[in-house]
């Protein structure tokens, strides 16, 4: 029934002859079952418990395993990973495109957050970088960024961004809601807003050079959120200087709206308008209506606020949307 | 008031954009092809990508959240049940306006709308039904199941569906505990015959071809009833409902009958999911499989505990990690049957032919450019063809 479709499609003009004959070849059962992904995942959850085991079991069985016998079992896994790695990875030629051996990828990941409990292991029992904790954040950032880039992975260099925003004093980890409850300080709101900065800039800069340009997607997404959540927590923070935060999230904003636009990208789009609101919204809520008597007339005019601004919002969105599509299809 | 809140011929071209969209992704045509078929089947709605679909929702909920504020300052929150009643009844006037007037199809506004309404509706009922708390929760089960029937008849939603059989299930054990004093073992083969029956009614449902567009609903509820299968009868929830909820003595804790039954059951299910999916080359099966099969281990070292949690998840994962090596090395030399290559979309392609089979399409092709202002709206369409009569 499906064939005789693209048949008549065929027929019309809209399918070639040569994309007619793949898909009579695949109805007529001639075709194999992909597993690619799930094989994929069954391979990255085995990479993830044995590293997450690892940890868990380095951490409890201290006193019967060892100090000598665990440092050395780690350092031997790390370097029976990257020197697999090393030895197996992709000869990159110009022009072609390389195939990865099909561990590569997960190899990398287990070698290198073997490496970061290593490293946690000699900090913790050893003081092995003494009382300087930056510099025991700062040596497994730079090696991470090296293996991110030495080996092409993408999930390293999100390790390698994770660890630079703990360098500057902000842990990205569930317990403190992947960053959001180390925002409650001053210091961590500036130094979040910079390091957004950063990130971005460095996206720009490795698309503009052409420097591992598909790693782009990664710094910019980070930094997107770093500087639309400082921006946020500065106008909570900030009790003075909460317009000169307001106008950062909005510049922010723009720049991103832009973006959005420029790359066709509703992803960006989205977040933008929605950040942009939070912020404007509590800028709003906090600092104009508080001026009202307090009561029901700061309730109502809240409430008549979001009722008006969530649909308000929601068709600009939509019309947003059609503009996009209708640029999209030009 | 006509089933499908959806015009037919709108929900006809949009099933064979998909279906172009699959053929694209698996490589069978080229991207221009694409276009041009999604030129000539051209639909109204406004469906937007996932992103916007999310963001549409967050700020519909918004908007509806300080709608029933207003209303219940208002009020003085004399009759929240009447509140309740009032939201649900502007919820579903919203979205028939949006659905004729904005064609919104899955776009988030209508998503939210549909179930901020159902859900306003519970509470109505949830304040209104006075009596023993068992049977209050039956008669809410029956109202939710029949809602959320009906939300998926009307609106195509797939979530409905997913809760309809939960309902049901719920149903079903609130009517059993009603009549006995706390859940026994009858219970769960109950649950079980219930969910296996659900499962052959949606393979059976499947087969009509006038519910050609509830289909991948149908199907969603036909893999979700097979895993409630499995789950009624898993050892965890007949030890947890019939220990943990105390309704038997904690003394018989080591005293469940049947129990090599259900390890067993446990055990294999899984196992015959996955070489079922394996057999008739399924995806879903396959994904179903795979996951119970880990679920079962990591369950059985929860529960039995045989090493210590960090030693089996590195044995586990060396485990999993060898079986998926394995597998990929012997696929890049026997690959007639099953591949190692990523081919997206492929599977899908295969379940749509089921569309084309209930529809009719293969022999007459849906007019592809409908007249700018026609209103085919409500029995619109007329596809034949394939032995299939089409009549929507």
């Amino acid at each position: 029934m499906a064939l005789a479709f693209f048949e008549n499609l065929f027929r019309r003009g809209l399918v070639s002859e040569a994309s007619l004959e793949k898909l009579k070849q695949f109805y007529a059962g001639h075709h194999s079952l992909s597993l690619h992904n799930e094989l994929r995942a069954i391979l990255y959850l085995g990479i993830l418990l044995i590293s997450s085991g690892t940890g868990v079991l380095v951490y409890k069985h201290i006193g019967q395993i060892g100090h000598v016998a665990i440092i050395i079992s780690l350092l031997a896994s790390c370097l029976a990973c990257f020197g697999y790695c090393f030895w197996k990875r992709p000869k990159l030629k110009a022009g072609e495109k390389t195939i990865s051996p099909i561990l590569f990828d997960y190899i990398v990941l287990l070698g290198c957050l073997l490496l970061l409990i290593l490293i946690a292991y000699l900090q913790s029992q050893f003081q092995f970088f003494g009382h300087r904790l930056g510099l025991a954040t700062f040596i497994p950032m730079v090696l991470l960024f090296a293996f991110a880039y030495y080996f092409d992975h993408k999930g390293v260099l999100s390790l390698g961004i994770i660890n630079l925003a703990a360098w500057v004093g902000i842990n990205i980890n569930i317990k403190t809601f992947y960053g959001i409850a180390e925002l409650n300080k001053k210091e961590n709101i500036i130094a979040a807003f910079l390091l957004g900065i950063f990130l971005v800039l460095v996206a720009i800069a490795v698309k503009k050079r052409g420097i591992k340009a598909h790693f782009e997607n990664i710094y910019h997404q980070f930094g997107s959120y770093a500087l639309f959540l400082s921006g946020i927590a500065g106008i909570i923070m900030f009790e003075n200087l909460y317009l000169v935060w307001l106008l950062l999230l909005l510049l922010v904003g723009l720049f991103h709206y832009k973006k959005a636009f420029r790359e066709k990208s509703f992803y960006y789009l989205v977040i933008t308008c929605l950040y942009c609101y939070v912020g404007l919204s509590y800028t709003l809520s906090d600092k104009l209506f508080s001026l009202l008597q307090p009561g029901n007339d700061q309730v109502y005019a809240n409430l008549f606020y979001y009722l008006s601004t969530g649909v308000g919002l929601a068709y600009w969105l939509t019309q947003l949307n059609k503009k996009m599509n209708a640029n999209a299809s030009l | 008031m006509p089933m499908l809140a959806y015009n037919n011929s709108d929900l006809q071209k949009l099933e064979l954009q998909g279906i172009a969209e699959q053929a694209n992704r698996s490589g069978f045509i080229t991207e221009i092809e694409k276009l041009g078929i999604q030129k000539e089947y051209p639909v109204q709605f406004y469906s937007p990508n996932i992103f916007l679909r999310i963001g549409l929702g967050i700020l519909t909920q918004v908007a509806s959240a300080a709608l029933l504020g207003l209303a219940l300052l208002a009020t003085d929150a004399q009759s929240p049940e009447i509140l309740a009643l009032l939201m649900a009844v502007i919820s579903i006037i919203v979205l028939e306006w949006m659905i004729r007037n904005r064609h919104h199809y899955r776009s988030g506004v209508d998503d939210i709308l549909l179930h901020s309404s159902i859900i306003y509706v519970l509470i109505y009922f949830g304040f209104k039904i006075e009596g023993p708390e068992n049977l209050t929760q039956l008669i809410l089960s029956i109202i939710s199941l029949v809602l959320y029937s009906v939300a998926f008849s009307r609106y195509l939603d797939r979530l409905s569906v997913l809760l309809a059989l939960a309902s049901w299930g719920y149903f079903i054990y609130n009517l059993y505990t009603n009549f006995k004093q706390g859940p026994s073992q009858l219970l769960f083969f109950l649950l079980a015959a219930t969910m296996i029956s659900v499962f052959f009614l949606a393979r059976g449902l499947q087969k009509k071809n006038k519910l050609a567009f509830y289909h991948s609903g149908l199907r969603l509820v036909e893999y979700a009833a097979v895993i409630g299968t499995y789950a009624s009868l898993h050892y965890y929830t007949v030890e947890h409902l019939i220990f943990d909820m105390n309704f038997d003595s904690a003394g018989q804790q080591n005293s469940l009958s049947l129990s090599w039954f259900y390890w067993g059951w446990t055990f294999i299910v899984p196992l015959i999911f996955l070489l079922y999916g394996l057999k008739i080359k399924a995806r879903p099966w396959i994904r179903i499989g795979i996951v119970l099969v880990i679920a079962f281990f990591f369950f059985l070292q929860v529960h039995e505990n045989p090493v210590d949690h960090e030693i089996a998840a590195v044995l586990y994962g060396i485990l999993l990690a060898a079986i998926a090596f394995g597998i990929i090395k012997y696929l890049k030399i026997n690959n007639s049957k099953f591949t190692d290559q990523s081919i997206p979309g492929q599977s899908d392609l295969l379940f749509n032919e089921a569309f084309f089979i209930a529809a009719g399409l293969a022999g007459q092709i849906p007019q592809a450019q409908s007249p700018a202002g026609s209103d085919t709206r409500f029995g619109g369409g007329n596809f034949g063809g394939g032995g299939a009569s089409g009549e929507f």
